[in-house]
């Protein structure tokens, strides 16, 4: 894996805050787009990024801080955050003074009918990321070059997830609790 | 009971602070930040202190959802200028930022290490596990909510395949799809009038 640049770090941030819209899960697909597999193996990505969910505080943002630490430790984790806040910051200031005209503007209404449509599809793709190496033997992207191994279904994963799932639809707990729950799973089945 | 400051008699200096105090402290104990912070802001601004409206909280939220990057953000720069203008708007946001920034350096600084043992491996496993089943329940809600013509599905499949097949850069189709939304809509519009 080449080490990342500084500045190619500092810029995928500041595009991902400029082009994320939705939030949340909407920013991950994004992040791992860029991040993987050029600097970052997959499952170590989906580490980082299930970790900054165990944390308190907005999942780009942690992704940003644990991202930026493990690259480039303080001062990558500083420039990061702040790559990834500044557009947000910036483009909701700025929109705060023209309210009225940005509120019912219909061109902005139309372009963001198509980005959320896709955003649906991108985000299925985070999905598959996280399966590969839990749910999944290896990486579903790895289909469509030449030779590789189909991947297979890995009981331990097809357990927690179904677990997971159904505690999610049966109580919705909160994220933290059924991350740890999962974990806990994980640290049982895979040690058998 | 002492009665709070109403936003005239507040100094600048004493709203930027109470905006950094405010999202610092929600910012520390929600999870998965933006719209989760919504009812908190609500309890503080408007019905603690009376710094903001019922109708402006309403129109942070229609705004908020229409900008990009981190939702948490959002709020605290539109909430910040409204009480404070540019001033607010950066204490607010660094409020946001405050606690897990350092939650986090401190986590990845002690705990590096320990990440790499076989244990941590296998809990990993497990959470990568959970986690995917959480992104795709909350997918397929995300999908009942806005995938509703051919047009939306097409677009959600365009997206899934330009990642994971042919490794497109996802900045670009996500202004491609900000185009196909505005010729669609005017397209569809056009088609009315014809009618």
């Amino acid at each position: 894996m080449p080490e990342p640049s500084f500045l190619d770090l500092f810029f995928i941030f500041l595009k991902t805050g400029a082009f994320t819209f939705g939030g949340g899960y909407a920013m991950i697909p994004l992040l791992q787009a860029q991040i993987v597999p050029t600097y970052l193996e997959g499952p170590e990505m989906s580490n980082l990024i299930a970790l900054a969910q165990m944390t308190p505080g907005a999942v780009g943002l942690n992704t940003a801080t644990y991202v930026g630490y493990s690259e480039y430790s303080f001062i990558g984790a500083l420039c990061c955050t702040f790559a990834l806040t500044f557009p947000c910051f910036a483009i909701a200031t700025t929109v705060s003074f023209f309210k009225k005209a940005f509120q019912d503007n219909k061109y902005v209404k139309n372009a963001l009918f198509g980005i959320r449509a896709m955003v649906v599809g991108m985000i299925l793709t985070a999905v598959l990321s996280f399966a590969d190496g839990s749910v999944l033997t290896s990486s579903v992207k790895n289909l469509w070059k030449k030779g590789a191994a189909l991947p297979s279904f890995c009981w331990q994963g097809v357990v927690i997830f179904a677990v997971i799932a159904i505690i999610e639809l049966k109580w919705k707990l909160n994220t933290i609790l059924s991350i740890t729950i999962a974990g806990l799973l994980g640290l049982a089945l895979f040690s058998l | 009971m002492p009665s709070e400051e109403n936003i005239q008699q507040a100094s600048l200096l004493k709203r930027c602070l109470v905006l950094f105090e405010v999202f610092a402290s929600i910012s520390a104990v929600s999870l998965g930040g933006g719209l989760v912070m919504l009812p908190a802001m609500n309890r503080e601004f408007v019905e603690k202190r009376k710094w903001l409206t019922n109708d402006d909280m309403l129109d942070t939220v229609a705004i908020m959802q229409s900008l990009p990057g981190i939702i948490a953000v959002n709020m605290s720069s539109l909430i910040g200028s409204k009480i404070a203008g540019v001033p607010g708007a950066i204490a607010g946001t660094l409020g946001v930022i405050f606690p897990p920034f350092v939650t986090i350096l401190l986590i990845a600084y002690c705990l590096t290490n320990f990440f790499n043992t076989p244990a941590m491996i296998n809990v990993f496993k497990g959470v990568r596990a959970g986690v995917c089943a959480l992104i795709l329940l909350s997918a397929i809600q995300l999908g009942k909510k806005i995938l509703k013509g051919p047009f939306e599905i097409t677009m959600a499949v365009i997206g899934f395949l330009s990642i994971l097949v042919f490794n497109f850069n996802v900045i670009l189709m996500i202004i491609l799809a900000g185009i196909a939304g505005l010729v669609y809509k005017a397209l569809m519009a056009k088609k009315q009038i014809n009618n």
